[in-house]
């Protein structure tokens, strides 16, 4: 996010930089955000973090869970199966009959597979993710 | 199966009883046929199967299962991501992205319209 963006004494959501170290860290972390300097917010903790690794507010960030939830409860009833969600890769996790099978495959085969769906927090009308 | 496509002493693939009562118990049992008579197939031991659970022959529930887990692996290489086979549902488990799932609820909502029609076309309404 830009430093104009940013309303000090808020929550937002930050790239956890020990993510990439520990599998068993969150990726995103909770963080009120006391002050900006230069390219950097300071967390109430003192703390540091790079103005790219904020993503989005926190009310944000529960939003874009709750949808990713909510559509996987709506597949759950429509599709007759338990439906879990995985909201780190914005990906749901399906049960398919060989014909459906064949469909993913062939649309994924004709997309490039670079897959090129754009994340929840666009469709939904906030930030992008850096 | 008719007692015309059983051959005696092959192994064949018969529905088990227990799998509708116990998700953990095999879907079929192989069972080397011994004998058939009164629309039962019967084993060695005298277990006794009716004719109309005896599937398929065991070679051929074999190559079923092979092409099953042969798709997966093909889709699992293609898609990138992880495909597994049930083979007594022939269903698949994957991860999709929202776009794909939300073809596979258009799948389902347009089936279920079908059979709503359809419903309707057998009661008159």
């Amino acid at each position: 996010m830009d430093a104009d963006e940013i309303i000090l004494g808020r929550y937002y959501a930050v790239s956890n930089p020990r993510y990439r170290l520990d599998s068993w860290a969150k990726p995103l972390i909770r963080v009120k955000i006391v002050r900006v300097a230069g390219r950097e917010a300071i967390a109430e903790d003192g703390i540091p973090y790079p103005l790219g690794s904020v993503l989005r507010t926190w009310a944000d960030e529960d939003r874009r869970v709750k949808a990713i939830r909510e559509r996987a409860q709506v597949a759950s009833s429509l599709l007759g199966h338990y439906v879990d969600y995985d909201t780190n890769t914005e990906t749901f996790n399906v049960r398919v009959t060989a014909a459906q099978l064949d469909r993913i495959i062939a649309e994924h085969l004709d997309s490039g597979s670079e897959g090129g769906e754009e994340p929840l927090s666009v469709a939904l009308g906030f930030a992008a993710g850096s | 199966m008719s007692v015309a496509d059983i051959r005696i002493g092959r192994w064949y693939a018969i529905s088990n009883p227990y799998h509708a009562k116990n998700r953990f118990a095999d879907r079929y049992l192989r069972v080397k046929i011994a004998a058939v008579s009164d629309g039962y197939a019967e084993d060695a031991r005298g277990r006794r199967y009716p004719l109309f659970n005896v599937i398929r022959t065991w070679a051929d529930e074999e190559r079923r299962v092979k092409a099953i887990c042969e798709e997966a692996e093909a889709a699992t290489l293609l898609l990138g991501v992880t495909v597994r086979p049930d083979t007594s549902q022939e269903m698949f488990d994957l991860r999709v992205t929202r776009d794909q799932l939300r073809a596979l609820m258009d799948d389902a909502t347009t089936a279920a319209a079908r059979s709503d029609d359809a419903l309707a076309d057998a009661l008159g309404v």
